[in-house]
């Protein structure tokens, strides 16, 4: 018997949700009159988190002219906005990809998470969208609920996965025709607990329908989220349990005044940047592997905390 | 630092919207961060093919060229430390990944806002919008440069065409001219204009293309009238008068050829006779009877007589041709004159049987011209209507009347002969011109007759005409004042 609403959403509240240094970071972030200092005291409660960013920080994808060793220069040189991407992203890594799937694997799904996160942040430049950290985001958690259903319901995840393969279909599509919940309203609800932003919201509950979001707001966010999926999935990079060919909706595709040729010239663009970026859309990157990184990395992050502490 | 957003982006949308030159924005930005942050040093750095150009020519450090490349490929606003200490606030400017602008200011500050960031962002988007329009209407303007090049170059080879054109639209106005279909209107004025609009009509009805030769003026203008993709029509006129008159050089130039074979013959006749009556006399003249002889004499006579004419017709000519024939002008009287021109054909008319007749005024009339040229007038004209006699016809006669109208003279000459045919009135006083092909030799003549009779008569302000009907006879007409 398949599990009830009401039975999933208790499931889904019993999730791991962002704890009290994180929860902070965001809330620090989503205020305008705070300042560098509030986000690094936010962040320093966390020495392993403060290494790993300034782990990621230091990245080829960011290629920094300079390696960095504060936490505070990494706020103002990435933003506010990119750390708390950051510290999610890890924490995300961390909490939902760290499992086996039978069925799913976390790695090459992770590549498609990060993948679409990227791109949409290029997506946004491209469509001269300002607010790229938030779409960042969007992008990075948009398919979580894909995760949250293999957790709490994974043999519906099986049953569309076979479904999507066998009719070579995408993954909502089959969803849709198994009518079992979506992973959009999977992701809906878990970010609802998370108290997220509401650009995150409606991007997880619409990024494959754009064409059914009937308001105004965010439909922009919900329709970068969108074509940016599409193109991941057209250009093969990574998995996301969708057997189909993508085409972008219409809809999104009107909005951007979209041609064929500045579609192409958008997907090799992506292409090159994704190539780039190899390691950083790596779930590795993300989650250490072994016990004695992890002491390595937290003397080193001790150090840095006191300098960083000296700073202030 | 607390203030009202919405009032601040109200007051940077009017202060970015009123930009004019780069050299306003970039009064602006500073303005801008200024009011934001306090800085020592800024920098301006303008993307270049594969490097960065400080606006206003400053010394710019590596460590700033590397920030300014790295920002121009993260498009992030960024506060960077720098190794002295100091900080670098970087803005880029950019739309659609396409950089115009980068800015850097060091400062010490290193607490910067989210909502001055954030601020800066939407300062960062509405720039580069404004640099895009700057540098969208300097395309404009240097296209329009180009599109003036072009057109001033079109125009200039329009203009130094030959050939004059124009094109109208479907309502027949000018739409447009070049200069020399500017000189062909004010030469041939509205004759001209109207013309040209009724070929147009019929174009219409004709179809797609239409030549005409059009003669105004003295001048033969060839006009060609084409219907265009768009519907309107474009006229060129060229003058061709220089072809017209290049084809009647080619086409005397033949005749001056054919006459010289003409002339060669006609006189190699004459000769020949002589020559050949001269030997007959010398081989045998014990043996020739005194009438024999004077027969031959005088066939000897008249041959050299006629050689004679002959060459004194090319002289003049030649002389006419030169312009060196000069005219002795002096008082005789005329009814004299054709006495004298009366009986010197009679003869040669009998000979032909042909009679000859002279209608004189009973009174006696003086004129002031060249005598020898008005007697070569006449011999000409006679000579020439007994050599073109019918001979079918019984009855052959020559005419000569000489008419007095107060202060002018008329003569006529007038024969039953075979006439001239109607197409070629005119052009038997065109120098070499003959009616019939010269070839043939059906009558002796040089074709150089009539058009010497031609120019001797104009040449003493005379006029000479013809009227004649093939068949039945000529009448020339010679009228001259009589110079008294």
């Amino acid at each position: 018997m398949a599990p009830t609403t009401k039975e999933i959403i208790k499931k889904l509240s019993e999730l791991p949700t962002p704890n009290f240094v994180l929860k902070r970071i965001i809330d620090t972030t989503s205020n305008p009159s705070s300042n560098t200092k509030e986000l690094e005291n936010a962040v320093l409660q966390s020495p392993p988190l403060v290494a790993k960013i300034l782990k990621l920080s230091n990245s080829a994808y960011y290629a920094l002219p300079r390696k960095i060793t504060k936490l505070s220069q990494a706020i103002n040189i990435l933003g506010f906005k990119t750390v708390r991407n950051l510290a999610l992203s890890i924490f995300v890594a961390d909490s939902f990809f760290r499992r086996e799937f039978e069925f799913l694997d976390s790695q090459k799904f992770w590549k498609h998470v990060m993948s679409v996160a990227i791109a949409s942040e290029m997506l946004s430049q491209f469509v001269n969208y300002p607010d790229k950290e938030e779409i960042f985001l969007s992008g990075m958690l948009h398919d979580l609920g894909k995760i949250a259903m293999g957790i709490i319901t994974p043999e519906t995840v099986e049953m569309i996965l076979n479904v999507a393969e066998y009719k070579k279909v995408s993954f909502i599509k089959a969803e849709n025709m198994l009518n079992v919940m979506t992973h959009q309203t999977f992701g809906k609800l878990l970010f609802e607990n998370w108290n997220l932003p509401e650009s995150v919201i409606y991007t997880a509950a619409y990024h494959d329908e754009p064409e059914k979001l009937d308001i105004d707001r965010f439909s922009l966010n919900v329709y970068i989220i969108h074509l940016a999926n599409i193109s991941v999935n057209s250009i093969f990079y990574g998995y996301s349990g969708c057997f189909d060919i993508p085409v972008p909706s219409d809809v999104v595709w009107n909005r951007f005044d979209m041609t064929a040729k500045k579609y192409l010239d958008f997907l090799n663009n992506l292409e090159r940047k994704l190539e780039e970026s190899n390691d950083f859309v790596k779930l590795n990157t993300f989650i250490e592997d072994t016990e004695e990184e992890k002491e390595e990395e937290k003397e080193k992050d001790e150090d840095k905390t006191e300098e960083a502490g000296e700073n202030g | 630092m607390i203030f009202d957003t919405y009032s601040k982006i109200s007051d940077l949308v009017v202060e970015i919207s009123s930009l004019k030159s780069l050299e306003q924005v970039e009064n602006s930005i500073h303005s801008i961060v200024s009011r934001l942050i306090d800085f020592d040093e800024e920098y301006f750095m303008w993307p270049t093919d594969d490097s960065y150009e400080e606006l206003n020519n400053k010394e710019v450090t590596e460590e700033i060229k590397d920030l300014a490349a790295w920002a121009a490929k993260s498009l992030k606003i960024s506060i960077f430390p720098l190794e002295n200490g100091e900080n670098a606030l970087i803005i880029p400017f950019s739309k659609s990944q396409k950089v115009f602008l980068i800015y850097i200011c060091l400062t010490k500050m290193e607490e910067i806002s989210n909502e001055i960031l954030v601020f800066l962002n939407i300062v960062s988007f509405l720039i580069a919008s404004v640099i895009e329009t700057l540098q969208l209407y300097e395309e404009i303007l240097e296209a329009k440069n180009v599109m003036e090049k072009n057109r001033d170059f079109l125009n200039q080879i329009l203009n130094s065409m030959i050939s004059g054109l124009a094109v109208y639209d479907k309502k027949y106005e000018k739409i447009f001219f070049n200069s020399n279909y500017q000189k062909f209107e004010q030469k041939y004025g509205k004759s001209l204009e109207d013309y040209i609009k009724n070929e147009m009509i019929n174009l219409e009805i004709i179809g797609e293309k239409l030549t005409k030769e059009y003669e105004l003026k003295g001048h033969f203008l060839s006009i060609d009238f084409l219907k265009t993709k768009d519907g309107n029509y474009l006229v060129i006129i060229s003058d061709i008068t220089g072809t017209k008159e290049l084809e009647r050089l080619k086409k005397l130039d033949k005749m001056k050829t054919e006459f010289l074979s003409t002339i060669s013959h006609e006189l190699r006749t004459p000769l020949a006779a002589i020559k050949a009556y001269s030997e007959s006399i010398v081989d045998s003249l014990e043996m020739l009877d005194e009438e024999t002889l004077k027969d031959f004499m005088e066939t000897i006579l008249n041959e050299a007589d006629h050689l004679q004419n002959l060459l004194d017709e090319i002289l003049d000519f030649s002389r006419l041709e030169m312009k060196t024939l000069n005219i002795k002008k002096e008082k005789f009287s005329i009814n004299e004159l054709i006495n004298e021109v009366y009986n010197a054909h009679k003869n040669k008319a009998k000979t032909n049987g042909i009679k000859m007749y002279k209608v004189l005024p009973k009174e006696n009339i003086i004129v002031n011209l060249d005598r020898t040229r008005v007697k070569q007038i006449l011999s000409n004209l006679i000579d020439n209507a007994i050599k073109y006699c019918d001979k079918r016809k019984d009855l052959k006669f020559i005419k000569i009347t000489v008419k007095d109208e107060k202060d002018r003279l008329l003569i006529l000459v007038e024969d039953n002969g075979i006439g001239i045919p109607k197409e070629h009135h005119e052009k038997v006083f065109e120098k070499f011109y003959r009616v019939d092909n010269s070839l043939t030799y059906e009558v002796s003549g040089t074709g150089i007759g009539l058009s010497v009779v031609k120019e001797l008569v104009e040449i003493q302000n005379g006029k000479i005409w013809l009227k004649s009907v093939e068949g039945k006879g000529t009448r020339f007409y010679i009228e001259f004042k009589k110079g008294m």
